[in-house]
């Protein structure tokens, strides 16, 4: 039991309670009262000091500076629901917890994608409000179901998750301690989700940048993990917080900046305009960035990508590499999910899918079912680092018919063979065509070869796999 | 987007998550309605403030606590005003009607500060640096709370489920 069950414990418990809508109405008239009354008090007090403050403000300060204090108030953290997820709690439309799961989710281009043990289900979303807490998935998903061949020769569907019921009530996310939680309008939770992999920088600012010359100095700008860091003429530093936002990511907005040197006077073209930034844009490896109404006000050019992104790795060729194995079962599918881990040397590049996928029964390789990828994820590589294991789900239907016996799968990393054992009879399939008492496991087709993940916290030994 | 839009936003955002934390500080479902109504209306006065904030969930807990601090402060709460009499029958939700008020009960036998460290972080889930600013105490303090306030749930014989939590 970890400290998550204590917030897992403190959420029922609050959830308990049912929760009336809020008195907003009520709410905005006694603000707006109460803000009559202030500013009545606030002209009368301001109209007996104002003289005196002006007077010693400018003996003081001279004309003054209306910046406010570095680092004050930089803008506040924008949920970015943009990546992988995995589903670590779910809860049903009673408010019952949904036996662990081994879903994924993912959001990106404005479309969420839930891959589960049964069904591919995805949908537009859309993302609101303060920090991005408001979020609405459409109200109705396209379900991508595993169909089987029932004993009457009928096709049969999966029976669809409480997962896709779940997303149709999602109305507010909020998100602490790298956990995402997925709430109804009341505020109850839903789901709670854990990021698999880092949070996807963002790509249009990511890297290095220069700014257009301005008066002889070189201008440098870096945007990183929500700090904008803009050096000029190797003399003065300055810091400023970014949040970005929007569907594409191409809403921007700066916080107050914080000055690391005085030494040069001017020079620095960007500082004074970047609280007018609303937006950005990327052409021809310029960004511009633009105010409110899409006019440009500064532009910067592309000097270098991220170094993350420039770095190429070879391609992982199972040495050093350990993989174990969970199988999971229900609703009309069994699954496994390999966990694959670098145990020693540089990072090596996995590749999107686990690489052919097959099964056999005592040792004799079967006839490979169809194979499909799954496309929930765009094409691409897995960087598998040491201490960063990535995972990847298999899933295939346990319907009766057509049978395939099976006691192992075999996949590849590279040239190396891994087999996965253990498998056990489906209970139900005797008196349908199954083999009561053997070793088997009624396949069908497809076998759906989900792709690799990164970051993945935990691992089982059993049943393991070994390699051949 | 105008203040009031934005303030709404929030609230429908927000609203139920605010008034269930102050249900778990130790008040009743009606006072903690009227407290959290309190506690947003305080913060719509300065709206743009709230909004500026570096990290605006803390700024509302903090409000929250003082306005949850100063009622206790001067109300006598012996008494415990109820929305309708609960006399009513209900599906029968044993299980889960026992966990919670085995949570609640758990929650009530700490003393105040912990109490009030527990919901913020493991509820509102707030980190120490900010529990540390909703707080104005040192994050050595809100650590120390938290260790003895885990010690004496994970010993409470109604939680087992949290006696590995240390």
């Amino acid at each position: 039991m970890s400290e998550e069950n204590l917030s897992d414990l403190l959420e029922r418990a609050a959830d308990g309670h049912a929760i009336g809508p809020p008195p907003l109405d009520q709410m905005l008239a006694r603000g707006r009262s109460a803000r009559q009354r202030r500013a009545g008090f606030m002209a009368l007090a301001a109209s007996v000091v104002v003289g005196s403050l002006i007077a010693g403000t400018t003996m003081l300060f001279g004309h003054g500076d209306t910046r406010q204090n570095p680092g004050d108030t930089p803008p506040s953290k924008q949920i970015v629901l943009e990546g992988e997820w995995k589903v670590t709690a779910l809860f049903d439309v009673q408010g019952r917890s949904v036996p662990e799961t081994i879903f994924g989710i993912r959001f990106g281009n404005s479309r969420v994608t839930a891959t589960t043990r049964c069904n591919y289900i995805s949908g537009p979303y859309r993302q609101s409000g303060p920090d991005g807490r408001n979020l609405e998935i459409a109200d109705r998903l396209t379900v991508l179901a595993q169909r089987g061949q029932a004993p009457d020769g009928n096709l049969v569907a999966c029976v669809v998750e409480p997962l896709y019921y779940s997303l149709l009530k999602v109305r507010h996310v909020s998100e602490s301690s790298g956990n995402l939680y997925l709430r109804d309008e009341n505020g109850k939770t839903i789901a709670t989700l854990r990021r698999v992999g880092a949070e996807p920088v963002a790509p249009i600012l990511n890297g290095l940048w220069e700014a257009t010359p301005h008066g002889g100095y070189k201008v440098r700008v870096r945007f990183d993990a929500g700090t904008m860091t803009e050096t000029w003429s190797n003399c003065n530093t300055v810091h400023v917080a970014y949040r970005q936002g929007g569907p594409n990511g191409n809403d921007l907005t700066f916080g107050d900046p914080n000055l690391t040197g005085i030494a040069c006077s001017s020079g620095e073209p960007l500082l004074g305009r970047l609280d007018r930034v609303r937006h950005v844009s990327e052409e021809n490896g310029n960004l511009h960035l633009q105010d409110v109404n899409g006019t440009t006000i500064a532009t910067l050019k592309r000097v270098s990508t991220a170094p993350e992104a420039r770095r190429q790795y070879e391609p992982c060729d199972g040495g050093s590499i350990r993989v174990y194995a969970k199988l999971g079962a229900a609703l009309g599918s069994k699954g496994v999910r390999l966990t694959v881990t670098r145990t020693a040397g540089e990072p090596c590049l996995l590749p999107t899918y686990p690489q052919t996928v097959e099964f056999s029964y005592r040792d004799a390789l079967l006839s490979l079912p169809t194979r499909l990828d799954s496309s929930t994820r765009p094409a691409g590589s897995v960087v598998l680092a040491k201490g960063s294991p990535a995972t990847a789900v298999l899933l295939w239907g346990n319907w009766c018919a057509p049978v395939v016996h099976n006691d192992s799968i075999e996949f590849r990393v590279g040239t190396r063979r891994f087999h996965v054992r253990g498998f056990v009879t489906s209970p139900n399939c005797g008196e349908n065509g199954g083999a009561p008492g053997g070793e088997s496991l009624n396949i069908r087709n497809p076998i759906i070869i989900g792709f690799y993940a990164r970051g993945v916290e935990r691992t089982s030994t059993s049943p393991g796999a070994v390699a051949k | 987007m105008t203040r009031d839009d934005s303030f709404s936003e929030y609230v429908t955002a927000g609203w139920s998550r605010l008034v269930r934390s102050a249900i778990l500080f130790g008040c009743s479902e009606s006072e903690a309605q009227d407290l959290v109504q309190t506690t947003l209306e305080r913060c719509l006065i300065h709206w743009r403030k709230v909004e500026r904030a570096s990290d605006r969930d803390a700024y509302v807990h903090r409000i929250l606590l003082n306005t949850f601090v100063a009622s206790r402060r001067r109300r006598w709460s012996g008494e415990i005003a109820m929305a309708e009499v609960p006399d009513h029958a209900h599906p029968d939700q044993t299980m889960d009607v026992d966990q919670a008020e085995a949570v609640e009960r758990g929650l009530a036998r700490l003393p105040h500060d912990q109490r009030v460290v527990v919901v913020l972080r493991y509820y509102a889930h707030l980190s120490e640096q900010q529990m540390s600013a909703v707080l104005d105490v040192p994050a050595g303090t809100i650590k120390s709370r938290l260790s003895r306030a885990l010690t004496t749930l994970a010993a409470d014989p109604s939680l087992e489920e949290l006696r590995d939590v240390q």
